[in-house]
């Protein structure tokens, strides 16, 4: 059996809920697979969505330099922007592409010695890594990227990297806790000590879409415990009068509160845990409604950043990729249709076209008929 | 808590203030630190009872024990504890916009909204609970889904189970509210389902949020108690709260309907009119006031003295012609009848019957016809329509047995008789088989009279087939069966007893009327048995008149035994002399009870009433 058969028997048994005692006879099991992985399979078999097409060509031209990921606006490169590309060329099926960024992010940012990711690089640098800490949401989006890629493109090295990250999340960022398994942003700095009101977490980092396929890979994490920490905490990050989640959290004290030494603010990050909410289906209204008027797309009032503290609006987020992101709450909770504008996909900012394709994959993957 | 009296409560509903009240708008008694900026005016409460303690029990979701997590700051906290109603310092600042992008969950405007606000009024602090009811939180997403359910026990366990794993947490004051609500509703529907008006009335006061349009069932539910507390003036208020201030036209109908069936005609007619004056379509309440009408006439009926408004009668005899209903038609008919003015009945009941032949319009058509002595018209219309319904059926057979048990009997054609044989047999009538009976013996044709009583005795043995199976034997002269059926049924019936003595009687006459030849024929002598023995005699011989004759001449019914006033009430019976066959009956009750007095008053008292107002 080659290293790539078995993986894939791997993911059969642990997608068919199977106790591992009926697992011995992998081969067969892999012939027959069960529903949802043939629904899974039909995606890898379709083709790519011309408009997906495009718009990736259009972002390499714009933000991809020799495999290389540019935030115009920090004026960096991140583990983050490299995991979002990274998935976005699975799905456009450019595995030179997909190689390219993978290669140059191996080569980069895996410099800590642990398997997980530095999460910040800057050209004019030395060393060009300025920070050497992870962030965990990228190593996240990378391994689910190089999980995907590993079935698309049939590699054995991109699940074997995969595995390797995975595994490196469980054992350094993953901590138990009263509201069930925490994950940290980062190995360092957001413990409990590490922050007056620590462990401070970040929301927006339980990428719900990746967990599923995470699952195979590491038997020894609670991705279920992890998942059910993660919406356990949103659902009590009810902040101020908005009532929204903060991008930074603090429980330490009990109850999560915004952390004491972020900005108490419903900003850039806390506005894609409803795009991942949504993504992975978590779309109860109990989850979603809190985001689901965060555009007001007829009068085209917001998406704002909002201070919590007094429930005011701070400044819009520039760029239409947060609109998409809107509209595909919108689409999950009430099966809104999208707004016009949000269809088609111009190159603003980094970030924003990021969560704008993203926002589009959603639909076109769960939501089609929003589109 | 304590529950004032409820002629405390609702003492306040009748003053002067509490009815101008009901004038404007509801207010929202006890709600007003979250009250909606526009309070739609289909959920205004009625502010009539003053707000006391809202439940008896543990309200929901407070807490329980202290915990050491408790000192999280409130405001920021998740799952803040339940507002808790400090009265805030009035503000310039107009939130009604505020609010009314937060209930449409349109958080972009909302944050606009505080920017925008802010920038004018630094102080000035957003309230915190603007998004309650609008988004609810997970846990009580679950709450709800019970709540929907009517599993308010286990909402209960759910709050105690959430809290148990997050202290801090509270379930929405909306939530609260609602659930405290439908415990409230459950309690006083329990309570109103057992007729404890008092506690109905009480657990209004209580929660006067529960006296709301939305609140129907409960509204006509206390209005109820109040009727039965003899507090009908109390009620009406309720109801005209109703019929000026909700809107839907069903509950408003309904309620007038209600009222009506609780209130006197003159408040009735003034919450009708209210109704009207609203601009509802008049059809409806007119509908009421027509009831109105129809349940009057229903008490003229079974009260004939009383009297109707002639001009409202006039109108309504000219709607029933023109809606061309048969049920009405009916209605006037009966009332006619039990007027005695059998004409004017029998034109309701036929104009009742050229719109649909309702068997009870055809029943009483024929009943009518029957009272008239058009005896040969009602057996027609009875037995062409004798399928139709039982009743009408029964009617055919008592207009003929009726005929048949005259005195003197006249021959009935051959084929009348047969087809009403026919319907005896297919009936099992035993009235009918008795009639038949009675009449074969009275011309003398023992043989079948005495097949009919056998066949009549087997379906239910009454006194006056039993007694015919045995008059009928006796003139077949097969004494072993008139002794076996006096035997079998001489306990069960004194008539039937009583042809034993008869029998005896019979058999010493021989003697005295040849003393009474012997002694040159003494006038007087003829004196008490002698007559007796006649009355007997005769009825046997179904000479029932001739009975009669020889009763009165001993004396009259002062002066008979049970047995022979039994002989007296039958004669009277098969003389069709029902109304003084049950009087008489009635008046052998009085002396001496037994079941079969009681049974024939019952059985006289049917013949000469119309099914409708049979007691069965």
């Amino acid at each position: 059996m080659t290293p790539i058969v078995r993986t894939l028997a791997a993911l059969v048994f642990v997608a068919a809920g199977l106790a591992p005692a009926a697992a011995e006879d992998r081969s067969r099991q892999a012939l027959t697979p069960p529903p949802d992985l043939q629904a899974e399979q039909a995606r890898l078999d379709s083709s790519v969505p011309s408009w997906l097409e495009q718009a990736w060509t259009s972002y390499k031209a714009r933000f991809v330099v020799d495999g290389r990921v540019i935030d115009n606006v920090n004026r960096i490169t991140h583990s983050e922007g490299q995991g979002y590309a990274m998935l976005i060329a699975v799905r456009a099926q450019d595995q030179t592409g997909f190689d390219q960024i993978w290669r140059w992010t191996r080569r980069e940012l895996f410099v800590r010695g642990d398997d997980l990711a530095s999460w910040k690089w800057e050209e004019n640098a030395t060393p060009r890594v300025t920070d050497q800490n992870n962030a965990t949401d990228g190593d996240i989006l990378i391994a689910w990227a190089l999980v995907e890629a590993g079935e698309r493109w049939k590699s054995a090295e991109y699940v074997d990297a995969a595995r390797r990250i995975v595994s490196a999340i469980g054992r350094k960022t993953l901590v138990r806790s009263p509201f069930g398994l925490l994950m940290l942003p980062g190995v360092d700095g957001f413990k409990e000590g590490q922050q007056p009101d620590g462990p401070v977490v970040n929301l927006s980092y339980w990428v719900f879409p990746a967990f599923d396929r995470l699952k195979g890979l590491s038997p020894e994490i609670d991705w279920s415990d992890v998942q059910a920490t993660g919406l356990r905490l949103i659902r009590n990050s009810r902040f101020g009068p908005m009532r929204l989640p903060a991008d930074w959290t603090a429980i330490g004290a009990g109850n999560p509160q915004p952390a004491r030494n972020f900005p108490p603010r419903f900003g850039y990050n806390a506005v894609r845990i409803p795009l991942y909410l949504a993504w992975a289906k978590l779309n109860a209204p109990a989850n979603l409604r809190p985001f689901a008027g965060l555009w007001n797309e007829t009068l085209d009032v917001g998406p704002f950043e909002i201070d919590l503290t007094s429930g005011s609006a701070l400044t819009t987020f520039g760029g239409t990729g947060f609109k998409a992101v809107a509209s595909v709450v919108s689409c999950a909770l009430d099966r809104r249709k999208i707004h016009p504008s949000v269809r088609s996909i111009a190159m603003e900012d980094y970030y924003p076209t990021t969560l704008h394709i993203l926002s589009l994959i959603v639909l076109q993957e769960r939501y089609p008929e929003c589109l | 808590m304590s529950l004032k009296p409820a002629t405390l409560i609702l003492a306040a509903l009748m003053s002067t203030t509490a009815l101008a009240a009901l004038a404007v708008e509801p207010t929202w008694t006890g709600l007003a630190d979250k009250a909606p900026v526009a309070a739609p005016a289909a959920t205004g409460a009625v502010p009539v009872f003053s707000l006391g303690e809202p439940t008896g029990r543990v309200p929901l979701g407070e807490p329980r024990r202290p915990t050491g997590l408790e000192g999280a700051a409130p405001v920021r906290a998740a799952g803040l504890p339940r507002a808790t109603g400090v009265p805030k310092a009035p503000t310039p600042v107009d939130e009604s916009a505020l609010r009314y992008y937060a209930s449409q969950n349109d958080t972009a405007r909302v944050a606009a909204e505080i920017r925008r606000i802010k920038a004018l009024h630094a102080n000035w602090e957003p309230p915190q609970d603007l998004f309650e009811g609008v988004r609810d939180t997970a846990e009580e997403q679950q709450l709800w889904a019970l709540f929907a359910e009517g599993k308010l026990e286990e909402v209960r366990a759910a709050v105690t189970e959430i809290q148990e794993r997050n202290p801090n947490w509270r379930p929405s004051p909306d939530f609260v509210t609602k659930f405290e609500q439908s415990e409230a509703r459950l309690t006083l529907v329990e309570a109103s389902k057992v007729s404890d008006h008092q506690q109905v009335i009480a657990l209004a006061e209580a929660r006067p949020s529960l006296l709301a349009c939305t609140e129907m069932d409960v509204l006509w539910r206390v209005a109820e108690a109040l009727v039965h507390t003899a507090q009908p003036d109390k009620a009406f208020e309720l109801y005209r709260f109703v019929l000026t201030k909700c809107s839907n036209p069903q509950e408003r109908l309904a309620t007038v309907q209600k009222a009506s069936a609780l209130l006197s005609a003159p408040m009735t007619e003034r919450l009708i009119a209210l109704g009207s004056r609203a601009g509802e379509k008049t059809t409806a309440f007119e509908s009421i006031r027509l009831d109105m009408v129809r349940r009057r006439i229903g008490e003229a009926i079974a009260n004939p003295g009383a009297d109707l408004n002639a001009a409202e009668m006039k109108s309504f005899e000219q709607l029933v012609e023109q809606r061309r209903s048969t049920n009405d038609a009916m209605l006037l008919g009966w009332h006619r009848y039990a007027k005695k003015d059998f004409a004017g009945a029998a034109q309701w009941f036929k104009l009742g019957m050229s719109w649909e032949q309702h068997p009870k319009a055809v029943e009483g058509y024929a009943l009518t016809l029957r009272e008239q002595g058009a005896l040969a018209e009602a057996e027609k219309i009875t037995y062409e329509n004798r399928k139709r319904d039982p009743l009408i059926e029964k009617l055919y057979v008592e207009i003929l047995a009726t005929e048949l048990t005259k005195h003197p009997v006249s021959a009935v054609e051959p084929a009348r008789l047969t087809r009403f044989e026919q319907v005896v047999e297919e009936s099992r009538s035993v009235v009918g088989s008795q009639a038949l009976g009675w009449y074969y013996y009275n011309r003398d044709t023992a043989q079948q009279a005495n097949a009919w009583f056998k066949r009549s005795v087997a379906w239910e043995p009454i006194e006056s087939n039993v007694l015919g199976l045995a008059l009928s034997s006796n003139k077949l002269k097969d004494r072993a069966a008139f002794k076996a059926v006096i035997a079998e049924f001489g306990a069960r019936f004194p008539a039937v007893e009583g042809l034993k003595k008869f029998d005896v009687v019979t058999k010493v006459a021989a003697a005295p009327a040849r003393r009474n030849r012997a002694s040159g024929g003494g006038g007087g002598g003829g004196g008490d048995s002698g007559s007796a023995q006649e009355a007997v005699a005769l009825f046997k011989n179904g000479r029932y008149g001739d009975a009669l004759a020889a009763l009165d001449r001993r004396g009259g019914p002062a002066r008979e035994d049970q047995g022979l006033g039994l002989i007296r009430g039958w004669s009277l019976y098969h003389l069709g002399q029902w109304d003084k066959a049950r009087e008489h009956f009635a008046a052998l009750d009085r002396r001496q009870s037994t079941r079969e007095t009681q049974y024939r008053m019952h059985y006289a008292r049917e013949r000469a009433l119309p099914s409708q107002f049979r007691a069965d």
